[in-house]
């Protein structure tokens, strides 16, 4: 017995020493942090496309010749919370740079705690501009464009409709009230026929959807913006489905409502005929195909638009770790600058360390209890962002 | 006209749910005297469990309505369970043991909730035969809420006649009205206790059900609507079912009409309603003096000794430890410790307006805010450098407690408990809303130390050595004379007059005092962290200090700084390893309370008392 443990043991011993000369080159650490817990379905596939992502970079190879390794972390969606922790995981875990924190305030945080401390940060979404155009924030960037282009698109989509008179309802966060602003300048500036004959901001996770349907209805509006999210949409669309408030107007959502997850949560509240970011059923022929068919093959599911995304920012940040020409902070952070990859979601680009990416847009559809996301069309980032990419406006 | 009786429908739409599940509440805290946290999770799981039933039985017609009775049978059951393994045993312990042990029991559920059902918000099947709308003077009027309006006075008349009728119903409100008597009468409390429990947790669970055609269910429904209920209760007369109907009905119609006049006013209404109501009524509409007489908040921990002498041993020692850490322990570590030592002193501040002040307050995060947010304005507006900021922020916190505190120390127990909390959502909801001066809910940035702190050691040291004064000012003042006037209160406000002492001004002035730690507490956290929220003057900020200080134990001021460090650290290795944090802290929490009730720091203190004793 005393032979074999002693077996056992110096085997163990050689497959280490094995292993060690076999991997001499320490995992490149990056940290991220995500709210996982208090209710954020969408950190689920988020984290699947990152790991998918990871697998992938690793098995080709790694960077630089070393494996690449995420250390995760949960924000508890809390800016205290993700403070403390990105200081855990630049001091003590050593990372190369920072990513996740995909609540605005958190992220904020977190942008602030980077600046000081210069170490890069990619952000997951961006609605601040402030943020972008600031100047002392030199180690902050986000994998999305700021609210201004982004609700610019919108709004330009919006200006080719016929309606006149307008409404708004967002919630009531800083996000929610500057989409809506400058959604109602834009489209005044594009279509000065237009009017805006209400603005509703609905107490987040609050909402009196039956008093702020008549607030809306009061107005006699022909269009309404929408950006309230969540449970809070989902009252307001059963209630206005209750009362046929919504059968003869127009809406856009400035929310993206036209993946996986919010028809899976609005189920047959699901509302006809909304023009929204979303992905539709079919995309062969596109770019995500490729991640697509990798990943149904690996997991066995469709991939959510989340884990595309994870997907395509661990992707984003391989390609900075390899344009970066040494592994220090402010290297990465100079090839974060201008890091641009051909990833799921095609040619995408940072540009004033805003991420500009291509995406879909289409309508809602509900036909019988079920929802759909259809007439999907896909925007190229330059199609969209014609200003960010140095050609004039169409 | 037609206009106005919609919109009045409307609010007592919302008044019948507030209704249905305060009325549940208000059972329970009549017979138990415990303040339910766990009434909101209750809420919650019935609306899950209603999903479930009808994804199962199918939901149309009959088995719709089967589901939601079902629901809220099974709901009534996991009450008389939590009621019959948890609440039984601390039916002996100070209330705001219980309020944390409620509390633990929410972070539980949560955990096991988002097990069972997954993190998506789900959307439950229409009720069959009530979809629409049905037209009322032309305008369209939702047919289910209307329904909910008829099941609420259904309800409210089966209650009523239940309580006034029946037997049971009889002993209940005798239980309701005197505890020991109806034990004396040989009644079997326990069990009487426990049908109560699930009576009101099956109103909470047919609140939660009912929901179900109306909104998405989701893990945080159980917050938003405790608070609402507890604020409902409060405004009636805790233990008043009568109360919680009427309460209802001015909450819900308020808010149907405020948000028409004034929009911007609905994160604060709620609060601005209960805060008027007390200061009229400082028991709530239909509560009474003498029940909170009989069942006064006490935490009394028998007579404060002064530290033994080896205690000058142990603070020098701990002293040396604090300052030899950044020797030793690492930039994280260091990072972790700044952290603690404010949460400490925090807490400290907490303990004693909790321990020897005697007054339970849920709104303290609102000193604390104060104070974070005096320096991150001072910085950002009037670019004050960092000594004059932290001088500042007590002299804040000191100003908001004497204004607020003014309205708040003229109630008792729970309901000055509410008051303060009232106080901390309304100066929150100014955070959120007032985003030109406060920057919203995306927070005031860029609050970093000046340049001769800004390294973390040095930061570290200014911050132990801020917070070391703050501890032994704090402890000095419990063994001054206002010390002891202010527990003098506390044990006994009667003989306390007639010794010549004025109770509410002794208390006005420890609730400034403590604001005053708080705001400090507040501030260097603000410089800490670089930035400030919103989040820092909510309830989770004050239920921190809450575990914090309980956790080390309620019998010393050396109970915040245990409570502090071992709380801080255990959130931040939990959370390392796995998403479920919050299960196991609730755990914790629930074993600490139910195994050392004295706290970490005062379990150590009496066991060393008793090997004295076995000594000698």
């Amino acid at each position: 017995m005393k032979k074999l443990m002693s077996l056992v043991f110096s085997a163990c011993l050689l497959a280490g020493l094995a292993f060690a000369a076999d991997a001499p080159k320490e995992p490149i650490k990056i940290g991220e942090m995500m709210p996982y817990t208090g209710g954020t379905q969408f950190t689920i596939p988020f984290r699947e496309g990152v790991k998918f992502a990871i697998d992938e970079i690793n098995a080709a190879g790694g960077i630089k010749g070393r494996p690449l390794e995420i250390i995760e972390r949960d924000d508890h969606a809390s800016p205290d919370t993700a403070v403390r922790l990105a200081e855990d995981l630049v001091f003590h875990e050593k990372v190369a740079m920072l990513m996740g924190a995909a609540f605005d305030n958190v992220g904020l945080a977190v942008a602030s705690y980077a600046n000081k401390n210069k170490v890069p940060f990619l952000k997951l979404w961006s609605s601040s501009c402030d943020e972008v155009e600031s100047e002392n924030n030199d180690y902050y960037f986000s994998s999305t464009p700021c609210y201004k282009p982004y609700v610019g698109v919108l709004a330009r989509e919006a200006a080719k409709l016929p309606y006149k008179r307008w409404a708004t309802i967002a919630p009531n966060y800083v996000y929610g009230r500057v989409f809506a602003k400058y959604f109602i300048s834009e489209l005044k500036r594009l279509r000065p026929d237009v009017t805006f004959v209400a603005e509703e901001y609905p107490a987040p996770g609050k909402i009196n959807a039956a008093a702020e349907v008549r607030a809306l209805d009061k107005a006699k509006p022909e269009a309404i913006f929408t950006c309230i999210l969540g449970p809070d949409l989902v009252s307001y669309l059963v209630y206005t489905e209750k009362v046929g408030f919504l059968k003869d107007k127009f809406s856009i959502s400035g929310t993206n409502i036209g993946s996986g997850i919010a028809i899976r949560e609005f189920g047959a509240a699901y509302p006809k005929g909304w023009l929204t970011e979303g992905v539709p059923e079919d995309v062969r022929g596109h770019p995500v195909e490729t991640f697509v068919v990798a990943f149904e093959k690996a997991y066995g599911k469709r991939p959510d638009l989340m884990a595309v995304y994870g997907y395509q920012m661990v992707q984003l940040v391989a390609q900075a770790l390899r344009d970066a020409k040494s592994l220090s902070h402010d290297d990465i952070r100079n090839a974060l600058e201008n890091v641009s990859i051909n990833g799921p979601l095609g040619h995408v680009a940072m540009k004033n360390k805003q991420l500009f990416i291509g995406r879909w847009l289409g309508y809602t559809d509900n036909q019988n209890g079920k929802g759909k996301f259809v007439n999907a069309k896909w925007y190229t980032a330059e199609d969209l962002f014609p200003e960010a990419f140095g050609k004039p406006d169409k | 006209m037609s206009f106005l009786l919609i919109q009045f429908l409307t609010g007592l739409s919302s008044a019948a749910v507030l209704f249905l599940v305060a009325s549940g509440l208000a059972l329970i805290f009549g017979v138990t005297r415990i303040l339910n946290f766990t009434h909101g999770s209750l809420y919650m799981l019935g609306a899950f469990i209603a999903y479930t039933l009808t994804q199962r039985l199918g939901s149309d017609g009959f088995a719709f309505w089967e589901s939601l009775l079902l629901s809220a049978g099974a709901v009534g059951v996991i009450g008389a369970g939590i009621e019959i393994l948890v609440l039984r045993r601390i039916y002996a312990v100070p209330e705001l043991f219980q309020l944390l042990v409620t509390f633990a029991l929410v972070l539980i559920v949560q955990d096991v909730a988002l097990y069972i059902w997954g993190p998506e918000n789900l959307l439950g099947p229409q009720a069959p035969g009530l979809q629409g709308s049905i037209q009322i003077f032309g305008e369209p009027f939702p047919t289910y809420d209307l329904f909910l309006i008829g099941m609420a006075v259904l309800v409210c008349g089966g209650l009523s006649l239940f309580l006034n009728k029946t037997k049971l119903g009889i002993l209940i409100r005798a239980a309701t009205e005197d505890r020991e008597m109806i034990g004396c009468l040989g009644v079997n409390q326990k069990w009487l206790f426990t049908g109560v429990f699930a009576l009101g947790s099956a109103l909470a669970g047919l609140g939660g059900a009912l929901q179900l055609p109306r909104e998405s269910i989701s893990l945080s429904m159980d917050m938003s609507m405790i608070l609402e209920v507890f604020v409902v209760v409060v405004i009636g007369g805790l233990g008043s079912i009568r109360g919680a109907a009427w309460a209802a009905v001015i909450v819900g119609l308020t808010q149907a009409f405020g948000i028409l006049i004034f929009p911007q006013i609905t994160l604060v209404l709620l609060f601005l309603i209960m805060a008027v109501v007390l200061s009229i009524k400082p028991y709530g509409l239909f509560g009474s003096m003498e029940e909170m007489q009989i069942e006064k908040t006490t935490l009394a921990t028998g007579a404060m000794r002064r530290e033994p002498p080896f205690a000058k041993w142990a603070w020098m020692a701990l002293g040396l430890i604090l300052l030899s850490l950044p020797l030793w322990i690492g930039s994280y570590g260091l990072t972790l410790a700044s952290e603690i030592l404010i949460m400490a002193l925090f807490s400290a501040s907490l303990y004693f307006i909790m321990g020897p002040g005697g007054i339970g307050v849920f709104g303290h995060a609102l000193y604390f805010g104060l104070g974070a947010y005096t320096a991150a304005m001072g910085v950002k507006y009037l670019s004050v450098t960092m000594p004059l900021a932290l001088l500042a922020a007590p002299f804040v916190a000191i100003a908001g407690a004497l204004l607020f505190g003014w309205f708040c120390v003229r109630s008792q127990g729970i309901y000055l408990a509410m008051l303060t909390f009232a106080f901390a959502q309304m100066v929150w909801a100014v955070a959120f809303q007032w985003y030109d001066v406060t920057g919203g809910d995306n927070g005031l940035l860029g609050v970093w130390p000046d340049a001769w702190v800004n390294g973390k050691t040095a930061f570290y040291y200014l911050t132990l050595a801020l917070t070391g004064a703050g501890f032994f000012m704090l402890r000095h003042l419990v063994f001054t004379p206002f010390g002891y006037a202010l527990r003098g209160v506390r044990d006994n406000a009667k003989r306390a007059e007639a010794v010549g002492l004025n109770g509410p001004k002794i208390q006005y002035l420890g609730l400034a005092l403590a604001g005053a730690f708080a705001g400090l507490a507040g501030a260097l956290f603000a410089y800490s962290k670089g930035s400030v929220f919103p989040t820092s003057l909510d309830l989770n900020t004050t239920m921190r200090a809450y575990v914090m200080t309980i956790l080390g134990g309620i019998g010393s001021i050396t109970g915040p700084l245990t409570g502090s460090a071992l709380y801080t650290t255990l959130e931040s290795e939990i959370s390392r390893e796995t998403d479920m944090w919050r299960l196991f802290l609730g755990l914790i929490i629930l074993a600490i309370i139910l195994f050392f009730p004295r706290g970490m720091a005062g379990t150590l203190s009496a066991w060393s008392e008793r090997r004295k004793e076995q000594q000698t």
